[in-house]
């Protein structure tokens, strides 16, 4: 006979089968696991007696809270209508039309993306509130006017501000996949420009459009800063967690409100994922970019259009810092320092501030290696097929899980020591619980909580770097790792810087995820906005707004100053990720 | 090394079988593989061929069978143990290395000095003819030239056994026969055992020391270029390597005459025949003659009346499409040179007759 | 890949450089050598640094973490935390909530040094008290002069004038889920009125006022400050900071009595119990420190020679309406049921 070879079993395949298990424990951990306590807790009283469904019988029978759940529906509906529409029409605007100043409004429309939707909140009081600025005609010189901000108005106004640059990024992608040909060819055909609109263009962003409308809708519905702050007394359910948790202690209630949060989001996410699941790409390689041509008409009104939604932005931006200017808004309006000093206000001066920056650090850093490398698992290797498809089905879950109800299911689930099984006189050891009380619950629950749109975009990377250079490599007998530091990684690593920002500007602006969440020596900075707020300090919460808000452009300047040098450096690949 | 060219068994595929769930990719695969032969798997798309390939390498796991390679059993031998290396259609090429990078990047991971895998680079870049164009990126070189690193690359490591996976199909038909003779020119020099995976017939009779066609996951017959060519023994085989005409009709073995409709030809006597009753007549068209011209056609034998039903021009010669008045659907393909359609003056519609020269006339079993 | 390697080294060498050490950022604020406790507060963020200042001068190698929020994330804490309690001590927390703590199970008796000098309606009888009190904060409420008069409203003097139709809108209370001063203020119309119906068919008069119940017990009355409402029901130091301050306000203690709770100070029941905490809750209720109290409180637990602060009514223990603290402990729950089922979430504004 032959001889066999002795070395079968491949160090390599096994490191992979344990690194994939390891990163599956992993997710399972974070984002599943943590549920389940939360599931729990709804089924229980607050002595942790075992009671059905009573909680949730309860729920239904008080008209106040089955209230809130209509008025999240009202908000959620009301808004998602709008912000596709604002984030469409800016989007046509951007990709379809000959719009003056494009790429001044191209940078300028996601400026609100780095504005926290509290701090946004906070802006409209100083706009619309009952000393705002067009209430008051500001100062009194012109006549004013009362939209009533508190209650649904503001909010819905806020959550557009918050919701329509997501739509606009999703669309704009969307848009921008077009194939000049097929306009031509309708032209040919002597389409007239409605026909075309139906017949091509809505056709082709379908997908996007659905997306964006379920980004949107779960966004709304689950906010918790703008209602917050501007909801006055228009309950929803977010609000009513925060109340259940933090005014009456009651976790059960809270958990069951989750449950009353959560399953809507999911039924979004998952009729979402089904009718993605059909999207087969309309438009081909070959395809010519569609290149707009002057209508005067057309252009002019998006022009318009365009300045309109910028100079709310701006304008909700500007008030935000002036407010945080002036002393004693409105009956003192000299410029002053003093709301910047945080010394007798709630939240510990300058220490939120601090930690919530190295939080942001701390996640962008562990966040980014965290995702990338578990998109790389799943998207690149072969072995343990149905692990992998589990864990990308976990990673792209986080979305459709309200902050509130993240937050809520980790203070449940990280603060026990250890776990009794059930039926059985056994307690295991919790060694997550170790995080409780840390930092790094904080860095954790943003890493999870902002997950998704992350995984899907270093998923998506990876997908347009051949797989092949795997394959070469196992032939080369180069280890997969030393081929992904030397090769997957640099060809990644625009994706890598973005989804690092990403991480770190939404760690900066989220409140929802860590507000029961934040340790009581770790005190951060969006908590302490919430905290002024419900103080009264809105002039110091405007200032704190307007430090994450500043802070957040400045790395994004970082971002945008490192990304140019990187792609300057890769220019002489050409576009590697086109093949 | 080896005296004589074919005459050890260097790789043995073995009874490999291939399925995901209830469908087979590979049915029973046995294969010899010579040192130093270049061998061509050739098929369809979906034929299997590629799949055999990526079984050989070890990127893919045969459900069944055993490889054995240089005197080991490597059935179960991950990939990274294997002795091979691999040339991808697609280059594969690291886009952020440059050409030197890429071809030593399988060198740099073995424990060997730096002034040796210089060493060994420069030879591999001056063996495909790249010198000038080590510190340029893949996307800086032509198909061709990425092509060529692709190879070095794959050469690198001195592997056993080359494997080459359409590597010539994204070029443009003058590098691609331009670099079919200078991989040729190397894997002799080199004496490299290699098997290319290739869809394209001209590329495998021109390259290839003995062709393996694939259909539907199982072989069809293994053999030199020109055996292929002159014995194919299916009609698949037959249409798949050049060009045959398939006519289907009956075989009458006591007077070796074969019935088409209603004409009779006549067949070379042939025992392999012996057991065919309805059966198919193969005909390469450059084996049929015109005799539009010549007189006492009623003596000469396999003679057809037929009408051009189109001509088109293929350089060197015409190819005639002609159809039975009798049968119009069916499309008879003739091959004429040149100057024999321009002086004889054939036009769409006109009546010519045909001879099929009954030296040149298989039988086929008809599985139609 | 340099560039991110350099990136991330820049950071954390500005970690390093910014932070007391990389650890201290991660963990939260650690006394490595110093004894550290975290103490639980409800006090009012502008009072903390004034209290704490004699502690720190005695008591330097303690190490005092303070966590400040309002009385009902404070008391949500304590019970999330159950059983992995966080906190050493609670200072200043609505004697009603550590009455919830206390039957939860949280709370380890502990009797400070000087308990004695604490009044008995002050403390816990217990001979070990789960709480001691350190003063008492009462309701009142803050009238934005300048508002009113623009809108031409009066400055109501009494509970019955806030259900006044004049004042549709125009004012502003804490909610009692969230906030210990808007219970105080529910518990004690409850209890005041002939029977508790009565005071509820008065919430529903005043519900028919309020423009919005807002989170805590200041917010009310800041908004006051700023003109966004012109009336705040809120308590009795903020309303009167406030005045201090120069802001256009009014602070009006109402005729029929204020509501009234005692903050309070509680050991946390855990596995090893720090000295240290012993040592924080006999100060606390040390003279130096009550008198402190004293500058801003009319009624302190502990009695001190500290003249009323400027702004409260002469006689500050008539002005006490009448109110059992276990009896708003004990129906805590039931009132904010009844109280949510009736106000919240329905009065969306119209």
């Amino acid at each position: 006979m032959y001889f066999k070879k002795n070395f079968n079993k491949s160090f390599n395949i096994l490191l992979l089968r344990i690194l994939i298990i390891f990163v599956f424990i992993l997710v399972s951990f974070f984002i599943i696991i943590p549920l389940l306590p939360l599931f729990l807790k709804s089924f229980s009283d607050n002595k942790n007696n075992f009671i059905g469904l009573e909680n949730f019988i309860n729920y239904i029978q008080n008209p106040s809270l089955t209230q809130s759940f209509i008025n999240s529906l009202k908000v959620a509906i009301t808004t998602t209508f709008f912000s596709v529409l604002i984030g469409f029409i800016y989007a046509y605007a951007l990709t379809r039309t000959r719009l003056p100043l494009k790429k001044f409004f191209n940078t300028f429309s996601l400026f609100s993306l780095y504005i926290p939707p509290l701090a946004v909140a906070i802006g409209l009081i100083y706009i619309f509130g009952k000393q705002g600025l067009i209430t008051q005609g500001f100062f009194g010189t012109i006549p004013g006017f009362d939209i009533n901000l508190y209650g649904f108005n503001g909010i819905i106004i806020g959550e557009i501000f918050y919701c329509f640059p997501q739509a606009l990024i999703i669309l704009v992608s969307a848009l921008n996949l077009s194939d000049q040909r097929l306009y031509e060819a309708a032209e040919s055909l002597k389409a007239s420009p409605l026909r075309k609109f139906l017949t091509i263009t809505l056709p082709n962003i379908k997908y996007g459009l659905m997306n964006s409308f379920f980004i949107c809708f779960i966004l709304s519905f689950t906010d918790f800063g703008v209602p917050k702050v501007v909801g006055g007394n228009f309950n929803v359910l977010a609000t009513d967690i925060y109340k259940q948790v933090v005014g009456q202690q009651n976790f059960a209630m809270g958990a069951t409100i989750s449950i009353y949060l959560l399953v809507p989001s999911i039924l979004a996410f998952l009729i979402d994922k089904n009718f993605q699941k059909n999207e087969a790409s309309l438009i081909s390689g070959k395809s010519i970019p569609f290149k707009p041509r002057k209508n005067l008409i057309v252009d002019s009104i998006m022009f318009i259009f365009c300045s309109l939604i910028l100079i709310l932005v701006i304008g909700v931006f500007s008030s935000i810092v002036l407010a945080s200017l002036i002393k004693i808004w409105p009956y003192d309006i000299s410029l002053s320092l003093q709301n910047f000093r945080f010394s007798n206000v709630a939240g510990n001066g300058y220490e939120p501030y601090f930690n919530t920056v190295f939080m942001s650090i701390y996640t962008a850093i562990f966040g980014t290696i965290f995702v990338f490398f578990t998109a790389y698992l799943v998207e690149k290797f072969k072995p343990l097929k149905k692990i992998r498809m589990l864990i990308y089905f976990f990673s792209t879950l986080p979305i459709a899980i309200p902050g509130l109800v993240l937050g809520l299911s980790y203070i449940l689930f990280f603060n026990k020591p250890s776990f009794s099984v059930p039926f059985l006189d056994f307690q295991i050891f919790n060694p997550f619980s170790l995080l409780y009380g840390t930092m790094g619950i904080l860095v954790l629950a943003n890493i999870i909580h902002f997950f998704t749109v992350c995984f899907i975009s270093a998923t998506t990377t990876l997908k347009q770097i051949d797989k092949e250079f795997e394959e070469v490599s196992e032939s080369l007998k180069v280890p997969f790792y030393k081929t992904f530091l030397r090769i997957t990684i640099p060809l990644s690593l625009p994706t890598i810087l973005e989804i690092g920002s990403y991480y770190f500007v939404n760690s900066m602006i989220t409140v929802s995820a860590i507000i029961f969440l934040y340790p009581a020596k770790i005190p951060v900075s969006s908590v302490s906005i919430v905290n002024m707020d419900d103080a009264g300090d809105t002039a110091s919460a405007a200032a704190m707004s307007t430090l994450i808000v500043l802070t957040s452009l400045f790395v994004r300047l970082i971002y945008e100053f490192t990304s140019r040098n990187v792609s300057k450096k890769s220019s002489v690949w050409i576009n590697p990720l086109e093949t | 090394m080896i005296k004589k060219e074919g005459s050890f068994k260097y790789l043995e595929i073995k009874n490999i079988s291939k399925n995901f769930g209830e469908t087979f990719v590979l049915k029973n695969i046995h294969l010899d593989v010579f040192k130093g032969e270049f061998l061509c798997l050739l098929g369809p798309s979906g034929c299997g061929k590629t799949t055999l390939l990526r079984i050989i390498s070890g990127l893919e796991r045969q459900t069944n069978g055993d490889i054995v390679q240089d005197g080991l059993l490597i059935s179960n031998s991950p990939t990274e143990k294997r002795d091979f290396g691999i040339v991808f259609q697609s280059y594969a090429l690291f886009p952020n290395l440059n050409a030197k990078q890429n071809i030593a990047y399988g060198l740099e991971n073995k424990k060997i000095n730096k002034k040796e895998i210089e060493k060994r680079t420069n030879n591999l870049l001056r063996l495909v003819g790249l010198e000038k164009y080590s510190d340029q990126f893949p996307s800086q070189l032509s198909g061709g030239q990425q092509q060529r690193v692709a190879l070095a690359r794959a050469m690198a490591l001195s592997p056993g056994l080359l494997l080459l996976d359409e590597p010539l199909s994204a070029l443009d038909a003058q590098v691609r026969s331009k670099l079919r003779n200078e991989i040729k020119l190397i894997q002799k020099k080199l004496n490299l055992t290699t098997i290319m995976v290739t869809h394209d017939q001209t590329e495998a009779l021109s390259m290839a020391d003995r062709v393996v066609v694939m259909e539907r996951g199982h072989i069809a017959q293994i053999g030199t270029p020109f055996e292929l060519y002159e014995n194919p023994i299916t009609p698949f085989v037959a249409d798949f390597i050049g060009k045959m005409n398939l006519l289907k009709g009956k075989y009458d073995k006591k007077n070796c005459v074969f019935y088409y409709l209603n004409n009779r030809f006549l067949i070379s006597q042939n025992t392999e025949y012996s057991f065919l009753e309805n059966c198919l007549l193969g005909i390469r068209p450059e084996d049929i003659e015109i005799i539009k011209f010549r007189k006492n056609i009623e003596k000469e034998e396999n003679i057809l009346r037929v009408k051009i039903k189109e001509i088109t021009y293929l350089g060197t010669i015409f190819r005639l499409t002609v159809v039975l008045e009798s049968k119009l659907e069916e499309n008879i393909f003739v091959d004429v040179i040149s100057n024999q359609v321009i002086s004889n003056n054939l036009k769409i519609g006109d009546f010519i007759d045909i001879k099929l020269k009954k030296e040149k006339i298989k039988l086929f079993e008809s599985n139609l | 890949m340099k560039k991110l390697f350099s990136f991330a080294m820049g950071a954390a060498v500005i970690g390093t450089a910014l932070a007391p050490s990389a650890n201290a950022w991660w963990w939260g604020k650690k006394g490595s050598e110093k004894a550290s406790i975290t103490v639980y507060t409800a006090l009012e963020d502008d009072q903390i640094p004034n209290y704490l200042k004699s502690f720190e001068r005695d008591y330097p190698n303690i190490e005092v973490n303070i966590v400040r929020d309002s009385t009902g994330i404070v008391t949500a804490k304590l019970l999330a935390e159950a059983e992995n309690p966080q906190a050493d001590v609670v200072w200043g927390l609505a004697a009603s909530s550590l009455l919830v703590a206390n039957d939860r199970g949280l709370i380890q008796g502990y009797a400070p040094k000087g308990l004695s000098n604490v009044k008995p309606s002050f403390r816990d009888p217990a001979k070990k008290p789960s709480w001691v009190g350190i003063d008492s904060w009462i309701s009142a409420f803050c009238v934005n002069k300048i508002e009113a008069q623009k809108n031409g409203l009066s400055i109501p003097k009494s509970w019955a004038d806030l259900t006044k139709p004049e004042y549709k809108g125009h004012i502003v209370m804490s909610n009692p889920a969230s906030s210990g001063t808007g219970y105080l203020s529910v518990a004690s119309r409850l209890q005041n009125l002939p029977s508790e119906e009565d005071g509820w068919n008065y919430l529903d008069a005043l519900h028919e006022n309020i423009a919005q119940y807002m989170h805590s017990g200041s917010k009310p009355c800041k908004a006051a400050g700023k003109g966004e409402y012109p009336i705040g029901v809120s308590f009795g130091y903020r309303a009167v900071k406030q005045v201090n301050m120069g802001q256009p306000i009014e602070a009006v203690f109402p005729k029929e009595g204020s509501g009234w709770d005692v903050e309070a100070n509680a050991l946390i029941k855990k596995d090893k119990i720090k000295p240290a905490a012993k040592t924080f809750l006999d100060w606390a209720i040390s003279p130096e420190v009550s008198r402190e109290y004293a500058k801003s409180f009319a009624i302190t637990a502990v009695e001190t020679d500290v003249p009323l602060p400027k702004g409260f009514p002469s006689n500050p223990e008539k002005q006490l309406a009448k109110n059992d603290l276990q009896w708003a402990a004990v129906n805590r729950e039931r009132i904010l049921a009844e109280w949510a089922k009736r106000y919240d979430g329905k009065s969306a504004p119209k």
